[in-house]
């Protein structure tokens, strides 16, 4: 606990500056949707240093390219792919005496790992990756045998990320976060992790959150900071607020065929990342470059409104 | 474009045709992804398919999302909830078929798409596993859909990121794996393979009219077992054609 919940408010520079320290391990949330753009970008602008990396489907490009990163605990990410070792982050990040390291993990391995962590228990069992090549080259897994069946079983440890940083469409003041469409592993992150920073599209009034209790994945006391960050995972995609930015996003994220894939991404951090002081500033710069019409089209236009549920009570 | 189906359209219609009707799926990114919302809209197939963000829909969505996860997927869909729902599931055996893509397949179904060449050096690294592993793990029977050449299809993938039969017969069972699952068929742009009973090898059973015996030998990079049975697969109808092109446009092939 420790903070009231007007102290939590704040912009992403103060929540960055304050809880996200060199050499965290950090969860950033979202499978594809919801990515912590916002985030990213300032903890590359801050230039934190010798950080660990956890996230599921994850655009972390900006990350390795502003040299934050050390080791990335990997189930898929864009950010360590390459046709030509030559023209890849890792390459970019090497030649700054950055060796990158790679912890491989499959989705549900990773995913096992937080429920771990959020569970309080040292490690969890499974059935899956059993016989595959992840267990040669990743010494955090491991096979044992089950006290009850003595059945193989996969063993991993649990895992307690420093800060989980999650993007939602929205939280109150005292980071009561709701979020709706695919949780991914959002829910139990959080539930993990040591302190949390909620970033959020808007931030509503308490009542808008206790008239809808059920959506709330993560609960205010846990929380460390709220931001509210509109356009916050641009060009990736918030459920019910806007769609991926698809044209804009394949301009960094994946290694051309041909051409320096690190003149890309260098020109891309100068002019989006290092070129802007904040998300408000690049969704300013974004208007300014390609026009207020083309940021409108994509957000969600057609809308789907779920039947009312009833929350009341009886009595008088 | 040509009335014609052309290699990667005939692979996609060949797989969409293999779906079983009335089963739950768990597709994977990319190729398979296209080809079940082909077949749902299409053959009108009863599917419950689940994805691994945390999302089943038994019905199409009213437009493929240009990634996985984007909206038009959670649009209407039945459930929508974490991956650890979504996994567990096809951990407690509850999931018939899993259906994966990769960048490299051998002769044992196990699929790689992990990175090409030594591990600590590769030559071609690709995003990472995902949950490709998951589902050739835990769901009970693994269709595979993938281009193959003499570099893809191989005696032995460099990384084993989703098991198939490992080493041979009985492998799985003894790595630990659900017994009874495995890899039940490799879809390519030139035919398709099922899997040998008793020696877990994967064979040819069909190939697409054009496509000779001696292409696919050169585009294999092992001595690949041939059914007696093999037959010649019915040429895609100019209607599935137009279908499956409808689907296609909205795909960004990079993401697979």
């Amino acid at each position: 606990m420790g903070q009231s919940s007007d102290d939590k408010v704040m912009t992403m520079k103060e929540a960055i500056k304050k809880f996200v320290n060199d050499g965290d391990t950090i969860w950033l949330g979202g499978i594809n949707h919801h990515q912590a753009m916002a985030a990213m970008h300032e903890i590359a602008r801050q230039k934190k240093r010798n950080l660990t990396l956890i996230g599921l489907i994850l655009d972390a490009s900006v990350l390795f390219a502003a040299k934050c990163v050390k080791k990335i605990l990997l189930s898929f990410s864009n950010a360590v792919r390459y046709r030509s070792y030559e023209n890849s982050l890792i390459k970019l990040c090497e030649d700054e005496g950055i060796h990158i390291e790679i912890e491989e993990y499959s989705n549900f391995a990773l995913s096992l790992r937080l429920l771990a962590g959020s569970l309080g228990i040292p490690f969890i069992v499974t059935k899956t990756l059993l016989g595959t090549d992840y267990l040669k080259v990743n010494p955090n897994i491991k096979v044992i045998e089950c006290p009850f069946t003595g059945e193989k079983l996969l063993a991993l440890p649990a895992l307690n990320p420093d800060v989980a940083i999650i993007h939602v469409q929205r939280s109150d003041h005292a980071g009561n976060a709701q979020k709706w469409g695919m949780i991914g592993a959002d829910d139990i992150a959080a539930k993990a992790a040591k302190k949390i920073i909620v970033s959020c599209e808007e931030i509503v009034e308490p009542d808008v959150i206790r008239r809808d209790p059920n959506r709330t994945i993560i609960m205010g006391f846990r929380v460390n900071a709220v931001v509210e960050e509109p356009w916050g995972a641009h060009p990736w995609f918030v459920y019910g607020y806007y769609d991926v930015d698809f044209p804009f996003l394949s301009r960094y994220i994946i290694p051309p065929e041909k051409g320096d894939y690190l003149e890309i991404i260098r020109n891309y951090m100068n002019e989006w990342v290092y070129g802007v002081e904040s998300r408000r500033e690049y969704i300013e710069k974004y208007i300014k470059v390609y026009g207020r019409e083309r940021l409108e089209s994509l957000k969600i236009k057609h809308k789907i409104s779920s039947g009312e549920v009833n929350y009341g009570y009886t009595g008088e | 474009m040509s009335e014609k189906a052309t290699p990667f359209e005939r692979m996609i219609i060949s797989a969409a045709r293999e779906l079983p009707n009335n089963t739950t799926i768990f597709v994977g990114v990319g190729i398979p992804l296209y080809a079940t919302i082909f077949a749902m809209k299409y053959y009108n197939l009863n599917i419950t398919a689940l994805i691994e963000g945390g999302n089943c829909r038994t019905i199409p969505p009213r437009r493929p999302p240009i990634i996985m996860e984007a909206h038009d997927w959670i649009t209407m869909a039945d459930w929508n909830g974490t991956m650890i729902d979504a996994f567990s599931m096809a951990q407690r055996g509850l999931i018939e078929y899993g259906f994966i893509s990769g960048g490299q397949c051998d002769k044992y179904g196990n699929v790689n798409s992990t990175c090409a060449g030594n591990y600590h050096k590769p030559f071609l690294r690709w995003p990472g596993g995902g949950g490709a592993g998951d589902v050739a793990s835990l769901c009970k029977k693994t269709i595979i859909i993938m281009p193959q050449n003499k570099l893809r299809l191989r005696e032995r993938v460099d990384f084993i990121t989703a098991p198939g039969y490992l080493d041979g017969p009985g492998a799985r069972e003894r790595a630990g794996l659900p017994p009874g699952t495995g890899p039940i068929m490799l879809i390519t742009q030139l035919g398709v393979y099922r899997f040998d009973e008793n020696t877990k090898e994967l064979y040819l059973s069909g190939y697409y009219s054009g496509v000779t015996i001696e292409e696919i030998k050169q585009n294999t990079g092992f001595d690949v077992k041939i059914s007696p049975k093999v037959r010649e697969i019915e040429e895609p109808t100019p209607d599935e054609i137009k279908n499956l092109r409808e689907i296609l446009k909205h795909a960004p092939m990079v993401f697979t």
